[in-house]
């Protein structure tokens, strides 16, 4: 009964004309930006987060959410249309959904993405809503210790999973700690590695780092290469899929629904990762595994289906634990702590209005996508049409006031473009942003309860490793980071990420 | 990608080394009470040793792939030009206003990267900087620099 109760407080948030609005703003933002090569969520959200200084807590987070699981959905259309992934998690739908539409088939393709994803969407959210709460009760007895370790193990599942090598990942998780610790010490109110600037006081910004990694690298390595898009030009005739593709699908999206949203929960797996696996479960459970890549409906619906349900299962770790466990979830915490608010297990006794909000409002979005999807495709694909030559000075435009407008500071457009540069560089010598990002919102969480945990045990180590939840995330995350030096868990590791 | 990885191991080791003075110089503190410096000793220690662990192998690699080819067939002038202009825009900012500097940077952008027609170039850069004017400053409320003209 407690589900109805807070399910029915949930909806009279959402349902306000404001949220709705918000809801509304960020779906369509999140489609656009999906269907968009060039620009992903992380930097679309950085680019809106200042605006949601002036309105409610609950609008904001509402909007913020609503974009990136928006930007599921639209990333479908790019890659089934042009065969270019509109962000990430699109990759795997290229593969079939392109081929689809080259058999004259786009239609369906496209209709399967919006009904897998909101399927998938809509069963995250029923999880979230059973999960959240029992989980939130579990975390109250989380002392620093077990933060301390549970982050740890975070770090050590997204530098696992991280595409290629594991040391060039850990390399930047320290990179990306160090960074977070810049600024004055919450602690001892010294400042750290600040070299004089007043600027820096502060910390380094999470949105001109994010900006700059994300936004301006991928600009700069688009602008190096030739995109040759080929728009599908013939009609896309019904985008209702038959009973046939029905019948094809729907183990696929129960499949990557499930897959999705238990590694959307996991720190570090995330949308990307749960397509790319889903993908591999469908090929290896298909009758016929040789249609995969001409054009199998079921290799759309089932990485579609678990993109969008990692992107429900992300908020799981973000709202029970306050410890986000990817990126964009990271810029939401940035959200909440700008609102003056905490996730973790008490958000939801001190603040139900919000968080039964929040839920609900992504059922309403999730419908406004279906809505938004199906019928203005059309629309969509005139947007594809617009030349990148025309489209990234528009983005790096809006990368500068998104930017500029969080502390009109012209330092952090200075710090943006710098971040650019190293992403860039990144990129071309084969590391992640990832891993940096994350560690960079954690650092601080992860030295003050590391610093707290020394203090209350009197400088004792074992106080890791005599606390049961402790010690199991500890052990877990040696266990990963020392894997690849088995050479079978090596030779698994590698295959996943040549799949990749 | 060998050259590559010993050119960012070595990049990697030395800001590993630079955290690890860092962090002495902030204070390690004792164990039960742990001083600023800390973390930022320790995980320098450990950049160092991935650092150290990435420019190994690399050496231990055969493959002879320069710096060069990592930018093969890649318009690697294009990517420089782009910053270039995006540092002048920040600097030229704050003294020039957003209106101007915008329009500015949007019409040399359209007409030297990928040169576009003097019509799409013009009417593009006005109609674009106006559109982000009217949203952000005025319908946003986003703080943006007036710069000497008083226009932002």
């Amino acid at each position: 009964m407690d589900i109805v109760a807070n399910l029915a407080l949930g909806l009279s948030v959402a349902l306000q004309p404001i949220n709705l609005l918000y809801c509304f703003i960020g779906v369509f933002i999140g489609t656009l930006i999906g269907v968009l090569p060039g620009i992903g969520p992380v930097a679309a959200m950085s680019l809106l987060l200042p605006v949601t200084f002036n309105i409610t807590p609950e609008a904001a987070i509402i909007m913020l959410a609503g974009i990136y699981y928006g930007s599921m959905y639209g990333g479908s259309t790019t890659a089934i249309l042009v065969n270019i992934p509109g962000e990430a998690a699109s990759v795997v739908t290229c593969l079939d959904g392109h081929q689809m539409a080259k058999r004259g088939r786009a239609g369906p393709a496209l209709g399967i993405a919006a009904f897998g994803s909101f399927i998938a969407g809509t069963l995250a959210i029923v999880g979230l809503m059973f999960l959240a709460p029992s989980l939130a009760r579990f975390a109250v007895k989380f002392g620093p210790a077990e933060y301390f370790s549970l982050m740890v193990l975070g770090l050590s599942i997204l530098v696992y999973l991280s595409h290629g090598s594991i040391i060039k990942a850990l390399a930047m998780a320290a990179v990306g700690l160090v960074f977070g610790l810049i600024g004055i010490d919450s602690i001892n109110a010294m400042p750290r590695l600040t070299f004089g600037k007043l600027e820096l006081l502060d910390g380094l910004g999470l949105v001109p780092l994010v900006m700059g990694l994300f936004g301006i690298a991928e600009i700069l390595i688009n602008l190096e290469q030739k995109i040759a898009r080929e728009i599908f030009d013939t009609r896309l005739g019904s985008l209702l899929p038959t009973k046939e593709d029905w019948k094809e699908s729907a183990a696929p999206i129960a499949r990557g629904s499930l897959l999705g949203f238990l590694l959307g929960i996991l720190p570090g797996g995330g949308a990307v990762l749960s397509s790319f696996i889903s993908y591999a479960v469908e090929k290896r459970m298909a009758k016929r595994p040789e249609t995969f890549g001409k054009g199998a409906i079921a290799g759309v619906a089932g990485p579609e289906a678990a993109n969008n349900a990692a992107a429900g299962g992300g908020f799981i770790p973000l709202m029970t634990l306050g410890i986000p466990p990817n990126v964009v979830m990271a810029l939401l915490l940035g959200a909440f702590i700008v609102h003056g608010l905490q996730p973790g297990p008490l958000l939801m006794v001190q603040k139900p209005d919000l968080f039964w909000g929040i839920v609900a409002s992504m059922y309403i979005g999730n419908i406004m996508l279906l809505v938004l999807n199906l019928p203005l495709i059309g629309m969509w694909v005139q947007v594809l049409r617009v030349p990148y030559a025309i489209l990234f000075p528009l983005i790096l435009l809006f990368c500068v006031i998104g930017v500029y407008s969080v502390s009109n500071s012209i330092f952090d457009v200075y710090l943006m473009i710098g971040f650019g540069v190293v992403g860039y560089l990144m990129k071309k010598f084969g590391f992640e942003p990832a891993p940096l990002v994350l560690a960079f919102v954690l650092g601080p969480l992860l030295e003050n309860n590391l610093r707290k945990a020394l203090i209350l045990s009197q400088g004792d180590f074992a106080t890791f490793a005599l606390r049961p939840i402790s010690a199991t995330c500890l052990v877990i995350a040696a266990l990963l980071l020392l894997s690849p030096l088995l050479p079978k868990l090596r030779a698994q590791r590698e295959a996943v990420a040549k799949e990749e | 990608m060998r050259n590559g990885d010993i050119l960012s191991g070595a990049v990697l080791a030395a800001l590993g080394v630079f955290f690890i003075v860092e962090g002495q110089d902030l204070g390690l503190g004792r164990i039960s009470n742990p001083g600023s410096g800390f973390m930022i000793f320790w995980v320098g220690w450990i950049l160092t040793a991935m650092a150290s662990a990435i420019v190994v192998a690399a050496l231990r690699r055969s493959d002879n792939s320069t710096l060069r080819a990592l930018w093969a067939g890649a318009n690697w002038r294009k990517v420089g030009y782009v910053v270039l202009i995006m540092a002048i825009y920040a600097w030229a900012l704050p003294g020039l206003g957003f209106i101007a500097a915008t329009l500015v940077l949007l019409l040399v952008l359209f007409k030297t990267v990928e040169p576009q027609s003097w019509r799409v170039a013009l009417i593009g850069s006005a109609a674009s900087t106006a559109a982000a004017w009217l949203l952000f400053a005025k319908a946003l409320g986003t703080q943006l620099p007036a710069g000497a003209f008083g226009l932002g």
